[in-house]
């Protein structure tokens, strides 16, 4: 069971996107993607979701291609957060959240317990009732967030979330409650991939960090390794301060 | 006010401006008459006419209309994520009304086809313009580019329009200007018929509610979902085009009643396309009735076409919409 791109490339009118990629999202792992901006990394996203074809190589969900699979199929299986999701029509967040519910069928009364646990999990219980279009950012992306958890909430083995940069518009705490939610996700069998960009919040959570630069992977695996000062000062053009701190972890400081 | 208040004000409504609609108009009915009609007695054989001939199919008539052209408008709504996308406004409506004014005008009107044809042409009109501003919102992605090709397409369509109408002979003319302006003026019991096609497709629309849902969030949410975004939307398009070509063929362009009314229904009962659909027709349907009697008593004998009242009524609600939602359309 896994979520594999194997030599994969990606062109868009005649410029190269991505440049042989090639991941393993296995059940059980949280995968995070680093890089700068424009590095490739939502085009990933979208290579890995299906929503765009690779140009060169594939993508396979358990071993199957996405056109060998119906999307109806594929949504009871793959959850996906996309970068910014615009909406003008006052929804409220709960009916928000039961959107998650489509791909299943059934009505809402039946999947209310999921969406109050899930309300809970995120700090939404408040919000509920309220219109969507009023929310604050950071209100909306948690919002956005139940929805794709509620999806594959009762069939988390073997599923796999693709979130691109969950946390970006979440407050300290709320990046945090997310990060350690992910981490239960995992824990229940699924593989998380996200997109990030705080580089610790990343490396603690993160089993697996790919460093992603110009369409190509400057490297992939635990997180100390990958981050190596050279690596970094060649991704970001910066030059990262390494502070250990006193429960052995690492920090990864920027000044200048 | 909760929601089932709602539901039955409105299905009360509705019922009330049916039987109110039967009464008004410049040849008065009295209530005992109304009351013998009612029951199935015979009256003055005038009486009869009038009601049963005249005022019955065109209160129908404008009940279906209303109810389609609502239901149509809540849909194109969802379907473009857009509050302010309207059948009539972004040109649907005009191109039906170009390809019907084409009909008439060629004289094809008076072939075997007949009236089919003209519903027919005015359905191919309308179902070319919504995919030309489809392809055209397409390419570029952005709402307000996707508004300006409707206003462009809907001045190039009324432009057509006048065209046939200048070309036209003087009777011609006449149900030419018809088109532009919509009215009920011809409703009869064939009208009604044909129009039967319209509960039809708003039927079927009612069927994709969840997936317009889905749809408001995003092609890409919306896939995501597992919902085949181009095939909904060839189906929301046909259903447009069936009603809105229908309507166009019946009664003429009929502005505004798509927009607003959808707006009005999520105010006060929400988003859910489920709830939104039946409630945009039901409210649809008692706007328009209510529009087209006003429309036959406030100048009575003569009468004013119900497109001009809605449009009078509908652009400055518009308006305000605009200025409502300023900053949130990146108009």
């Amino acid at each position: 069971m896994t979520l594999r791109a194997e030599h994969c490339g990606l062109s868009y009118a005649g410029k190269a996107i991505l440049r042989d990629v090639s991941l393993e999202l296995k059940p059980g792992e949280i995968l995070a993607v680093v890089g700068p901006n424009g590095a490739g990394k939502s085009s990933l996203v979208g290579l890995l979701a299906g929503t765009s074809q690779p140009t060169l190589g594939s993508v396979t969900l358990d071993n199957q291609l996405y056109t060998d699979l119906s999307l109806a199929a594929r949504a009871t299986q793959l959850a996906v957060l996309p970068q910014h999701t615009s909406l003008d029509f006052p929804f409220t967040v709960d009916e928000i959240v039961e959107m998650g519910r489509i791909p299943h069928g059934g009505n809402a009364r039946m999947h209310a317990p999921m969406r109050t646990e899930i309300a809970e999990l995120l700090g939404l219980e408040a919000l509920r009732e309220r219109v969507y279009t009023t929310l604050s950012g950071g209100e909306k992306q948690r919002t956005q967030l139940a929805r794709v958890l509620c999806q594959l909430w009762d069939g988390m083995p073997g599923s796999y979330f693709l979130f691109d940069e969950p946390t970006a518009a979440l407050d300290i705490a709320h990046q945090l409650a997310f990060m350690s939610l992910a981490r239960q996700l995992v824990e229940k069998g699924a593989g998380v991939l996200m997109v990030m960009h705080d580089i610790n919040l990343a490396a603690r959570y993160a089993d697996r960090l790919l460093l992603l630069k110009d369409g190509e992977v400057m490297g992939m695996g635990a997180p100390a390794e990958v981050l190596t000062n050279e690596r970094v000062k060649a991704a970001f053009g910066v030059t990262p301060e390494v502070v250990q701190l006193a429960d052995g972890s690492r920090q990864w400081l920027f000044v200048e | 006010m909760r929601r089932p208040v709602v539901w039955i004000l409105l299905m009360a409504a509705v019922v009330v401006s049916a039987i109110v609609a039967m009464f008004l108009g410049s040849a008065t009915i009295s209530l005992a008459q109304g009351w013998s009609l009612l029951n199935g007695e015979s009256t003055a054989p005038l009486v009869d006419t009038i009601v049963l001939q005249i005022r019955l199919p065109r209160v129908l008539l404008a009940l279906i209309v209303g109810a389609g052209t609502a239901a149509t408008g809540a849909a194109i709504q969802g379907m473009f994520r857009n509050p302010l996308a309207d059948p009539a406004l972004i040109g649907v409506s005009s191109g039906a009304a170009l390809f019907a004014a084409g009909y008439m005008v060629l004289n094809l009107h008076n072939s075997a086809w007949g009236f089919l044809g003209l519903a027919g042409s005015a359905f191919t009109g309308g179902c070319i313009t919504t995919l030309l501003v489809l392809k055209v919102g397409q390419r570029s992605g952005t709402i307000s580019s996707m508004l300006l090709a409707g206003i462009a397409i809907n001045a190039i369509a009324l432009a057509g329009v006048g065209l046939f109408s200048y070309l036209s002979s003087d009777l011609q003319l006449r149900s030419v200007a018809f088109w532009a302006l919509g009215s009920f003026n011809g409703a009869d019991w064939g009208s009604v018929q044909v129009a039967l096609v319209i509960p039809l497709a708003v039927l079927l629309l009612y069927q994709d509610s969840q997936k317009l849902n889905a749809v408001t969030l995003g092609d890409l949410e919306a896939t995501h979902l597992g919902i085949n975004v181009p095939k909904l939307r060839t189906r929301i398009v046909l259903y447009t085009a069936v009603i809105t070509g229908a309507s166009v063929a019946l009664v003429g362009i009929i502005a505004f009643i798509g927009l607003v009314v959808p707006h009005l229904i999520r105010l006060t009962l929400g988003s859910n396309h489920h709830t939104v659909i039946p409630g945009s027709a039901l409210l649809g349907a008692l706007l328009l009735l209510m529009a087209d009697t006003l429309g036959r008593v406030i100048i009575a004998p003569a009468e004013l076409p119900v497109g001009i009242l809605t449009a009078l009524l509908g652009g400055p609600f518009f308006i305000y919409l605009v200025v409502q939602q300023k900053g949130r359309l990146g108009i």
